[in-house]
């Protein structure tokens, strides 16, 4: 088969398959067919099944993976949407950013580097809290690796998915629905605003202001990221 | 004057008077609106499928115009900033001039948020290209995560508690003034 029919293919397979599970999800909610996680795994049985190269399978499908550029700028639409939610609560929206961000690179950074990972590793997970668009500009801007940061990315959003819930219960100051909203947004982005939205409006919203907020702060902090840690 | 909607202390004149282009009315429905905005944002308003299938194509065509004009403006300043971030700030700057409507944008700007799932399904693929990766340091990478994002939950929730305790504070100092300067 040639490589452009095999791109093509590939594309066909990423996006119908997609499109499948989405609909599949729509009518059971069962978490592990979560489109976050069943398309990618499912997509990569039939890659490595079908013996794909990855220089094949990302020649055209690496279009989709391009409109993670545009969609940032999209993100100012919901911002703007919120707005009476940021004038009011600005100060704590944020300290919300400022705290998750430094919390999750620092750490990120040092527990990475005190497990022995390699310095590509540790650039793609410095920015691993924040939503998956901001996340791939950013590594991009450290000298890291994009596609990594975006793996590392979904892999911290599942995790805050899974935890967030027991975490808040075992602390013992989150009591505001405003520190609720900002937890998951600040840890755990999309999953995390999903989350928060269950738990009630308000956490929803100020999940997703702190998520977009959080995004553009880390796209502009990578230069000063990269001067402070590699 | 305060009131408490929703579990948010809320200083209701000096809020109305802080805002433009809205009525006093209005600014008391913001906390309802603002709550609901996450939800009504994601599901389109109502079109006829085909009119709206075109709405989105052009609308998502001004986006990606709009990346591409920012990312030849980053090439040609040399600018630090990428072109993500530029077109975000430009547009927010934008809207929050009144220069850009919402509606011009909406269409497009919700369906690129809501299958952004499929535009990064594909970099999940790569993991094929590090087999090491996965098999040799795949259990220190997930330690990394959990507990980082533990720890970024925890100080995360400290701070905006102290935080929104300030605020509260700030707003009940202000409140009865009905003032915000």
């Amino acid at each position: 088969m040639s490589d452009a029919l095999l791109a093509a293919l590939s594309f066909a397979a990423t996006v119908g398959l997609y499109y499948a599970n989405k609909h599949l999800y729509a009518r059971r909610r069962h978490p592990l067919l979560m489109p976050l996680l069943a398309t990618p795994v499912l997509l990569l049985l039939l890659v490595l099944g079908a013996g794909i190269p990855y220089r094949d399978y990302i020649a055209d499908t690496r279009w989709l993976i391009w409109l993670l550029g545009p969609a940032t700028i999209a993100f100012a639409l919901p911002m703007y949407d919120h707005r009476a939610m940021l004038r009011r609560h600005g100060l704590s929206i944020a300290a919300g950013v400022v705290v998750a961000s430094a919390t999750s690179i620092v750490s990120s950074v040092w527990l990475a580097r005190a497990l022995g990972l390699s310095p590509l590793l540790q650039k793609g997970l410095a920015v691993r809290s924040v939503t998956t668009p901001f996340a791939v500009e950013a590594a991009r801007s450290l000298g890291g690796p994009p596609d990594l940061a975006a793996l590392f990315v979904l892999m911290t959003g599942v995790t805050g998915m899974l935890v967030g819930e027991a975490v808040l219960a075992w602390l013992p100051m989150v009591r505001s629905r405003l520190a609720q909203g900002a937890v998951f947004g600040g840890a755990a982005h999309g999953g995390g605003t999903a989350k928060a939205r269950q738990l009630g409006e308000v956490q929803g919203v100020v999940a997703a202001l702190v998520m977009m907020i959080a995004g553009a702060a880390n796209v502009a902090a990578a230069p000063l990221i990269r001067r402070l840690f590699f | 004057m305060a009131a408490y909607t929703g579990g948010i202390l809320i200083p209701r004149a000096g809020h109305a008077a802080s805002m433009p282009r809205s009525s006093a009315a209005k600014a008391s429905k913001t906390a309802t609106a603002a709550a609901s905005a996450v939800s009504t944002a994601t599901t389109p308003a109502d079109l006829p499928p085909l009119r709206r299938l075109g709405a989105v194509l052009a609308q998502v065509g001004l986006l990606c115009g709009l990346w591409l004009a920012a990312e030849s403006l980053r090439r040609h300043f040399a600018l630090p900033v990428p072109a993500g971030l530029l077109g975000f700030l430009a547009l927010a700057a934008g809207l929050f001039s009144g220069l850009v409507r919402v509606h011009w944008l909406r269409h497009g700007a919700n369906w690129l948020l809501g299958e952004m799932v499929l535009f990064f399904v594909p970099a999940m693929l790569v993991v094929t290209q590090y087999p090491d990766l996965v098999r040799h340091d795949g259990w220190r990478i997930a330690l990394v995560i959990g507990l980082s994002t533990v720890l970024v939950m925890a100080a995360t929730a400290l701070a905006v508690d102290r935080v929104h305790r300030l605020e509260l504070w700030l707003a009940r100092r202000r409140g009865p003034r009905g003032s915000r300067a």
